[in-house]
């Protein structure tokens, strides 16, 4: 790290994983969400010269956003989720409470892909990326207000979809 | 005997084994949604789960994951047990019993049995790391806080992951220099609370083969108080078939350096890694319990093995070795040399 | 967020997901508590979108499939510095054997009395080391990896 810049390497060590969070809550598979990676990680690499010292991770959700927008625009989505989960995860786990979080989890999941993109959006830079309305707002360049009406449109249509799911209200 | 150049290299863990990398690089990104936890409560963590599998009653499935010699990833599963203070690990003819002081192991073919120690204590955890509470996360299905442990450079070399509710290791992961994982332990499932003790299965009194501690070593043997990056000599122990065995600690990781008289036969040796530490021959194994080094200082044939990153144990070796074009004799050179070609001794 | 945009009148329900992440002004703030107290719909609402943002929030933490790091990060050209130190050494090595056989060759052929090969016994050693290193450690860790077949014995 020089002056408070951390090199390329360092981001995707460092916070690689965070990037790879946002992009698949964003995508919704692990196929559009590695392309959006190495794509964000790319533009980092470009940009770090441009980088202010801050919040880091706020720069990189506004990187990994433009661009997965950038690709929504161009609609090159490609097949979904080719990947298997990581084994670490998926080994069988004794306790049937685990079963259930990870069904929940899941639907929470398919919930989210299946949200517009313009209400997604929002919604994960704010539950995952914990990002603050602001800088949504200048992350998507959009008014205070419609970041606010769009999460909470998002949250609403999330909970219509998910309200059928026993136990979950 | 000809001495073979042959270098690890482009070894890149497989499947499984990346997965766990990126688990490494998840820690590391925890970010604000992680626990800030302080060094000093990541150490407590870590020496409080030194004991808890002797202290709580627990039964589950261990798998053992590991990276051999040629890179491929091997994987065993083992049953694991323990409760009023004895425990089983394994079963039939490949298990280890034991109690707080005595251990029993028998692999197939071979048996070893410690009764106490009779060395110093252990140093801290964070003596020679830097400790970190990193988050948490589900390890066979219970809720676990990860404490990663860094080196100097600043890169995780291990991870941690304990019982919340019982502080007991649930996950251990090592990590080599590229920060690629090289060998874990984890609990695939386990129970806690409730288990009955396993029945006493350790051999009776007439079994006397346990190795003694002794202050002076024997004639033609080395010893070092401080070797590789922090391990500090903790005990000094005679073998039954005459091997002495130096125990060090870093407070984190352990390591052991055997040493027995006699001539070491490269040829008779397993494949492994052939390699030069610092100028002396030496040929490495990747072991599930660790990395084990052999090479021989005149007369002495020593063997290393710890349960550390890679690079710490070769460290040690590099130490141990200590001056480094004097690992066989100026004669042995030249016989080697002449002779190494037609493999006549 | 400041909610001094609106008066409490003109608050919709998108002020309490505003609300639950804590972007109101105190005014604003202080504006929905009040409506919030008076109205039971609004209050569900609110529960209910509580809910859903727990929910998304709690999401497990999602790993990038095996080897993408490793692809990502692959050093192109980065030399192998112990591999070369390692080289080196073995060049130097060589050199001074090459010395040694000319001063042999000079001097004839060389009987040197050894003694007896020995071999490590691996699984004595491992198996001791790991029974040594669980007395003060932890059991399971220490001692699961000197139970499994290795294969690599002399």
């Amino acid at each position: 790290m020089v002056d408070g810049i951390p090199t390329w390497e360092e981001v995707a060590r460092e916070h690689g994983s965070f990037l790879y969070r946002v992009a698949y809550r964003l995508a919704g598979n692990h196929d559009d969400a590695q392309d959006l990676v190495q794509e964000a990680l790319l533009r980092v690499r470009k940009g770090l010269e441009r980088y202010e010292p801050g919040s880091l991770e706020g720069w990189l959700a506004r990187i990994v956003t433009n661009v997965f927008l950038d690709d929504v625009r161009r609609r090159k989505r490609r097949p979904a989720d080719a990947f298997p989960d990581d084994p670490d995860r998926v080994l069988p786990e004794s306790p049937s409470a685990e079963a259930s979080s990870s069904e929940l989890s899941q639907e929470v999941q398919d919930a989210l892909a299946a949200l517009p993109t313009e209400f997604r959006v929002p919604v994960v830079l704010c539950d995952v990326a914990d990002q603050s309305y602001e800088q949504i707002a200048a992350a998507l360049d959009i008014p205070l207000g419609t970041v606010r009406s769009r999460i909470h449109r998002g949250r609403r249509l999330l909970r219509d979809a998910l309200t059928d799911r026993e136990g979950f209200e | 005997m000809s001495p073979t150049v042959t270098q690890r290299g482009g070894r890149r863990p497989s499947a499984a084994l990346g997965a766990l990398v990126l688990g490494a690089l998840c820690v590391t990104g925890l970010g604000s949604g992680a626990d800030a936890g302080t060094p000093d409560a990541a150490e407590e963590l870590l020496v409080k789960a030194r004991k808890t599998a002797t202290v709580e009653s627990f039964a589950g499935v261990v798998e053992v994951v590991w990276l051999d010699d040629q890179g491929v990833e091997h994987v065993e599963r083992v049953g694991a047990r323990g409760a009023d203070g004895a425990f089983v690990i394994g079963i039939g003819a490949r298990k280890a019993v034991g109690d707080e002081n005595e251990r029993f192991t028998n692999s197939g073919d071979e048996h070893t049995r410690w009764k106490g120690h009779g060395g110093t204590r252990a140093p801290r955890p964070g003596d020679s790391w830097d400790l970190e509470i990193a988050g948490r996360r589900h390890v066979a299905g219970r809720s676990a806080t990860v404490v990663v442990a860094r080196g100097d450079d600043g890169l995780v070399r291990a991870r941690f992951a304990i019982d919340r509710e019982t502080g007991q290791l649930l996950r251990r992961a090592v990590l080599d220099e590229q920060g690629d994982v090289v060998r874990v332990m984890r609990f695939v499932s386990i129970i806690t609370g409730g288990v009955d003790a396993p029945p006493p299965a350790m051999p009776g009194d007439g079994f006397d083969d346990t190795p003694v501690a002794i202050e002076t070593l024997p004639s033609g043997f080395v010893s070092r108080a401080d070797a590789g990056s922090g391990y500090r000599l903790l005990g000094q122990y005679l073998q039954p078939d005459g091997a002495v065995q130096l125990y060090y600690s870093d407070g984190l990781f352990t390591a052991s350096v055997f040493q027995r008289s006699g001539r070491l036969d490269w040829d008779a040796l397993p494949p492994g890694t052939p390699a030069a530490i610092d100028g002396v021959r030496a040929r490495s194994y990747s072991m599930p319990t660790g990395t084990l080094v052999v090479w021989s200082d005149r007369d002495v044939v020593l063997t290393a093995v710890g349960d550390g990153p890679p690079d710490a144990v070769i460290g040690i070796v590099a130490e141990m070795s200590g001056n480094p074009s004097d690992d066989q004799s100026w004669f042995d050179d030249v016989t080697d040399f002449v002779f190494g070609p037609f493999d006549w001794e | 967020m400041s909610g001094t945009e609106f008066g409490a009148g003109e608050m919709d329900e998108s002020f309490l997901s505003a609300y639950l992440d804590g972007e109101l002004d105190a005014v604003a703030r202080a504006a929905l508590d009040a409506r919030l107290a008076e109205s039971p719909d609004w209050r569900a609402e609110l529960a209910a979108l509580r809910t859903v943002r727990d929910a998304v929030r709690s999401l497990p933490l999602v790993d990038a499939p095996p080897g993408f790091w490793d692809r990502v990060l692959a050093p192109e050209d980065v030399v192998d510095l112990a591999a070369a130190r390692r080289g080196r050494v073995w060049v130097s090595r060589w050199r001074a054997l090459a010395g040694a056989a000319a001063a042999a060759a000079v001097m004839g052929v060389v009987f040197v009395p050894r003694p007896e090969p020995v071999q490590p016994a691996f699984a004595k050693i491992t198996q001791s080391h790991a029974e040594r290193a669980s007395l003060g450690n932890d059991v399971v860790t220490n001692l699961a990896g000197a139970v499994v077949p290795v294969g690599i014995e002399p």
